[in-house]
């Protein structure tokens, strides 16, 4: 048989590899930072770029696009050579993509930290940056297709196929999920509005995961568990039916992250059933891994990359059903906003991809330095840390979850929710919390293990830059030197069809998952009050998106009584009309915030309360974990973006009047003084020309519009005379706990009063010193001002409680008491 | 474009969609089965080998220092 010289090129494989670690590791890192951050907030450092919701995206960015994307080049440069029998099409575009990609990563690193975000979940680079990626993108799709072309094998096998679809499906993702109206260099509109943005949005993200974090690895699984192995893939038909049943599958689930949510029906049971039919593909692949191993376990016992390999595809077999089952309505209502979609990216994460791409590393690396592993003990003991991270990791995060959701969903027996004070919710959990942390410190150290591992394997070895092999030439197969001559045309038509049928399939899928929504005045209902936002509403917008808050706090209220009695009433699909982009969110670690901003509902806080909270949330309740955002009182608002921002929405179809750009920035300063005049009124001293003011103008936006007026009316109607004046010991004690989980945020521990709430124990009133007005106060509030109706959270017999606990306190003259308000009432 | 709207509606109303994306993937699915257990052994065997065909070798290969 003849055959013919080639050289691999192991370099560029190296250079990949070496950003693979160093971005794992520097993404663990700040993983591990935010996991801290959850557990104690001291640990946002009272710093702009160091908060949870900026580092958050980092985190996730990192692991998946540097430490994953990294991953799959590496895989891909390597396996791809030897699989085609050829080095890469051409050496300039690999170190273009290198490079490109490289510096990409830097750029999301430096503007997320910055607050430059579209808050698109794993889409939440600046347009800028998504040329860039379009570009770089598109280098690697044309350095692989050449490589293909010029392969030195007639039929490609399935882990190019993987390649391909992966390439293929996020060009289409990430093209039409990023359709943005720029504003300025760094800042843009989505042209999606609301819901229709927030299906656009979850095709991409959920197939960012499939064609990102999935696919490429099953690529990589196809040729690297084999090659450990020694021996072929149990059964490469069922590789095949796993390719194509996933590439078809896949594209169509991504309502699966909207269930009970403001998207029409017939679409969340589209989500639901192509995601239940996917454990059928997705299984098929796991099987197909593990018996690639049959007669071989005792490798397994001896080898840890064929270790790292086997739980790597166990995970994704856990993975890919409890996916599934949480995209099953009934499972949905319980996991969705809670640690457990954490718990659940974590095992595809750390496991699935983590494990992968250490496993592919540990063969890789002494390959490369033509040597031998330094240490096949602290491989060992790395399988174990990281195998323990993982679930010290992953089981406090599903215990979290179920904790949680069980108290959110809790009735007493009169029908009350059992834990009206969300924070009563996160206090539970923290212990889960801090557990996560020591899981992250396992799987990091044995990442850390594995880098020093990976060192002295380096050390050890001689790179192997060019490998030089042999191969049979192709018959009646032109080799690369003759240039000019025609290629066999079928060989060529091959790839080609084959990437015809992908398209075909993700398109399809596609069409039919989001175009009817494409035209939003045909599928949703207008909502005739809800009026487009303020210019100051809008600045203040674009500081929730700026500061990462969707992270934490959801805007969507779902259909069910216990959110509709925590939150108000539930969200409607025409009210995210003029919302460029969605804000609905996918986790609350906060309360959801739909309808904050609704005078008299249940989240509603004054001005006062919001400027306090954010300067020092702790302050205002001792146990909780969000952040202080101290520098949104002393940064000042740039109005100067107004116009441009106004403009733009106009154009995107949100109704502003003709001519507004221009005189926006009056009516902002107009809105900014009222807001700032209410603060100075409750003794803070704050210009109109501060961030914050456009912060708590948004806020008390939300769900204003379409607030129902009988919230309002309710207070005057309903009034009842105060019930008997409790003094036995008992009661007053249990009226004392009350109070505090009731009261005692803004009235303080003893009543002494605080920033917000006026001292109880003085005698001077605002709103009338009797036991009838003290009982009236208490039970109806005064939601204006930033005093819940504590009638709609307790008992009538609770409620009685508080109530004569308040009056025993009367005259107590705790410390620190807060100046006299009102006006004195003689007792 | 109105046309189409108000079909597409229609559509939804009536779970024609559900239909639709069932018939699709049941065909799909059947198609992928019958080409997947048609191919020769010959060529799925040849296949499956394809990743431990290394001609690994050789001669001199260019090593670099560390």
């Amino acid at each position: 048989m003849e055959t013919e010289r080639i050289h691999y090129d192991n370099k560029i494989v190296k250079y990949f590899a070496y950003a693979t670690i160093f971005w794992g590791i520097i993404g663990m890192v700040v993983g591990l930072l935010i996991a801290l951050q959850l557990a104690h907030p001291f640990f946002n450092f009272k710093t702009a770029f160091l908060t949870f919701g900026r580092i958050r995206p980092i985190h996730t960015n990192a692991i998946i696009f540097a430490f994953v994307g990294n991953a799959i080049f590496t895989g891909v440069y390597h396996s791809m050579q030897r699989l085609l029998k050829t080095r890469m099409y051409s050496n300039f575009l690999s170190y273009f993509h290198f490079w490109g990609w490289q510096i990409i990563i830097v750029l999301a690193a430096i503007t997320l930290a910055l607050g430059f975000t579209l808050s698109k979940e794993y889409a939440e680079l600046e347009w800028p940056i998504d040329i860039l990626i379009a570009i770089v993108w598109l280098v690697f799709g044309f350095n692989m297709f050449g490589t293909i072309a010029q392969r030195r094998v007639q039929h490609l096998y399935v882990a190019i196929w993987f390649y391909i679809a992966s390439w293929v499906t996020v060009t289409v993702l990430h093209v039409f999920n990023s359709i943005e109206i720029p504003i300025s260099l760094l800042k843009s509109y989505p042209v999606y509005a609301g819901l229709q943005d927030a299906l656009v949005q979850w095709w991409y993200g959920h197939n960012a995961v499939a064609f990102f974090l999935t696919t490429p690895y099953l690529g990589l699984m196809y040729y690297y568990l084999p090659k450990q192995a020694n021996r072929p893939i149990y059964s490469y038909r069922m590789g095949i039916i796993h390719f194509w049943a996933l590439v078809f599958i896949y594209i169509w689930t991504g309502p699966h992250h909207l269930l009970y949510q403001s998207v029409p029906n017939w679409a969340q049971t589209l989500g639901t059933v192509f995601s239940v039919m996917l454990i059928a593909p997705s299984w098929g692949g796991m099987i197909n891994g593990l018996l690639t191993l049959r007669g071989a376990w005792d490798k397994v016992r001896e080898d840890p990359v064929l270790k790292f390999m086997v739980v790597a595809v166990t995970a994704y077999g856990m993975s890919t059903f409890e996916g599934p089952m949480m995209s099953t309505k009934l499972v949905n209502a319980i996991t969705h906003f809670t640690d457990w979609t954490i718990g659940h990216v974590h095992i595809g994460g750390m496991a699935w991809n983590g494990f992968l791409t250490f496993s592919m590393l540990y063969y890789l690396i002494p390959r490369l330095f033509n040597t031998k592993l330094y240490s096949v003990k602290w491989a060992n003991t790395h399988f174990w840390l990281g195998t323990l991270g993982i679930l010290f990791y992953a089981i406090p995060m599903y215990w979290a979850a179920i904790t949680q959701s069980l108290m959110w969903k809790e009735f007493t027996e009169e029908g009350f929710l059992r834990y009206p004070n969300f924070m009563e919710t996160v206090v539970q959990i923290l212990p889960m919390y801090y557990t996560r942390v020591l899981g992250g410190v396992l799987y990091l150290t044995g990442a850390v293990l594995f880098v020093v591992n990976m060192v002295k394997t380096i050390k050890q070895g001689s790179f192997v830059a060019d490998e030089v092999v042999n191969v049979p030439i192709l018959e009646s197969y032109p080799s690369r030197r003759m240039e000019g001559e025609r290629r066999h045309s079928w060989l060529e038509r091959r790839p080609l069809q084959f990437t015809f049928w992908v398209i075909l399939a993700v398109v399809i899928a596609s069409v039919i998952s989001t175009v009817p929504f494409m035209s939003v005045k045909s599928n949703v209902a207008s909502i005739e009050s809800l009026k487009p936002y303020s210019p100051l509403e809008l600045q203040g917008r674009d500081i929730y998106i700026r500061e990462g808050c969707y992270t934490c706090h959801s805007q969507m209220v779902r259909p069910f009584r216990s959110e509709t009695e925590r939150y108000g009433d539930y969200a409607k699909a025409g009210e995210f009309v003029y919302d460029h982009p969605f804000q609905w969110g996918s986790k609350r670690t906060g309360p959801d915030l739909l309808r904050a901003g609704v005078p008299g509902g249940k989240l509603y806080k004054t001005a006062a309360w919001h400027y306090n909270h954010f300067l020092d949330p702790q302050k205002m309740n001792e146990q909780s974990i969000m952040p202080a955002y101290p520098w949104l009182i002393t940064n000042t608002l740039d109005t100067t973006s107004t116009a441009a921002k106004i403009k733009v929405m106009k154009w995107l179809g949100v109704p502003y009047p003709d001519g507004f750009e221009k005189v926006a920035n009056q009516e902002l300063m107009a809105q900014a003084s009222q807001i700032a005049t209410e603060l100075n009124d409750n003794g803070i001293d704050i210009t109109p020309d501060k961030e914050i003011i456009a912060m708590i103008a948004y806020l008390h936006k939300l769900g204003r519009d379409i607030a129902l007026p009988a919230a309002s009316e309710k207070s005057e109607k309903d009034i009842i005379p105060a019930p008997e004046l409790l003094t036995d010991e008992a009661s007053l004690v249990e009226g004392k706990n009350l109070f505090a989980t009731n009261c005692a945020a803004c009235h303080g521990p003893q009543g002494q009063g605080n920033a917000v709430g006026p001292n109880l124990t003085d005698n001077y009133w605002i709103h009338g010193g009797s036991n009838d007005d003290i009982f009236k106060s208490i039970s109806q509030g005064f939601p204006e001002k930033g005093m819940p109706a504590q009638n709609t959270m307790l008992k009538p017999s609770e409620l009685q409680k508080i109530y004569s606990f308040v009056v025993s306190i009367i005259g107590t003259n705790p410390p620190n008491a807060k100046a006299p308000q009102g006006e004195l009432f003689n007792r | 474009m109105k046309l189409i709207q108000y079909a597409l509606g229609e559509f939804a109303a009536n779970g024609i969609y559900q239909a639709i994306a069932l018939v699709i993937f049941m065909v799909v699915f059947i198609a992928i089965l019958i080409y997947a257990f048609t191919l020769k052994k010959s060529f799925v065997d040849q296949m499956a080998n394809a990743p431990l065909d290394d001609f690994r070798s050789l001669e001199n290969s260019k090593t670099e220092q560390p």
